[in-house]
């Protein structure tokens, strides 16, 4: 009787154990991964009915500093990246975006068109912050990918 | 002979280019002419007052001795010009070695000078940011909010998204 509480006593302290160990190791991972959403934006003089707005804090700090008034959302895809991994996001048919999950909170986008690399970009991404790449689209109108936490 | 050539011979009696019969004639014809007789005075006269007013300028030393003084120096002053022109064997390395060295370094720091740098935008990004451009044609230009809560790199590089978005639903 004695030696079955012993060994029922040492499953549950193995278990116990094993839960600890792996939701430790758990933890650690979901402490190290990070995710970021990328949103391709269209900036317009002109409003586009039926189209999607962007949220009213990336549509007040673009408006801020562009002359477009109307910031539409094509696309939004939402990047969970590992530490120290890279994940790879279509935006539209030509663009792409490639995010690598740097140590501290930094990350490393680049932006590719056609396959092509246009730049890579390096920053500490924080909570609220926004990391905007832009440029001319057709007409009067711009193109922004705002990634943010 | 007409008086100007009688005149020439006179001078040249005074000077004493003449001699002989030449001479003795000239002067029996000098004795009966007076205007002659003038003339030749007159000449002597002239060539007296020269030969006196012309100060000796004697040489220091016997002429041969002060010529090969003057050669000897134009010598010497020929030597130590070949004496300068010719590097001594340490002048001649760090000729051989210095020249390449500083007309390589020349071309470096010319190639640097032209390298095409990024343009100056006048916004200093945050220290935590870098920037890294694939192509040099593309220019950009960078913004950061008061805040440092919103970081904008515009590229002036156009994209039709709204056709590449329709494009990708479509794919």
């Amino acid at each position: 009787m004695i030696l079955l509480r012993n060994r029922l006593f040492n499953r549950i302290a193995l278990l116990m154990g094993l839960l600890l160990f792996g939701g430790g190791g758990l933890a650690l991972v979901q402490a190290d991964s990070i995710t970021v959403n990328a949103r391709l934006v269209l900036g317009t003089g002109k409003e586009k009915q039926g189209s999607k707005k962007v949220s009213d804090s990336i549509r007040k700090r673009l408006a801020k500093v562009f002359k477009w008034m109307h910031y539409y959302q094509l696309t939004n895809k939402k990047l969970t990246i590992e530490d120290a991994k890279t994940k790879t996001s279509k935006l539209s048919k030509n663009a792409s975006i490639k995010v690598t999950n740097q140590k501290n909170g930094k990350i490393a986008v680049s932006l590719f068109s056609g396959g092509k690399m246009l730049l890579q970009k390096t920053q500490t991404l924080r909570e609220g912050h926004y990391m905007v790449l832009a440029g001319k689209s057709t007409g009067d109108s711009a193109w922004f990918i705002v990634l943010s936490k | 002979m007409n008086e100007n050539e009688i005149q020439l011979k006179v001078q040249a009696l005074v000077d004493g280019v003449l001699t002989g019969r030449e001479a003795e004639e000239l002067q029996q014809r000098i004795n009966n002419d007076a205007t002659l007789q003038q003339l030749h005075e007159r000449l002597t006269q002239m060539r007296g007052l020269i030969a006196n007013s012309e100060l000796p300028r004697p040489l220091p030393e016997s002429g041969d001795f002060y010529w090969n003084k003057i050669a000897e120096s134009i010598e010497r002053e020929e030597r130590a010009g070949e004496r300068i022109a010719k590097p001594t064997p340490a002048n001649r390395w760090l000729l051989r070695w210095l020249a390449p060295l500083a007309g390589v370094s020349t071309v470096v720091l010319l190639l640097t000078l032209q390298q095409p740098t990024a343009p100056d935008l006048g916004i200093t990004l945050s220290s935590d940011h870098e920037l890294e451009l694939s192509s040099d044609e593309i220019d950009v230009m960078t913004y950061n909010s008061d805040d440092d809560s919103m970081s904008i790199v515009w590229l002036d590089y156009s994209m039709d998204i709204q056709k590449d978005y329709m494009e990708l639903w479509l794919d």
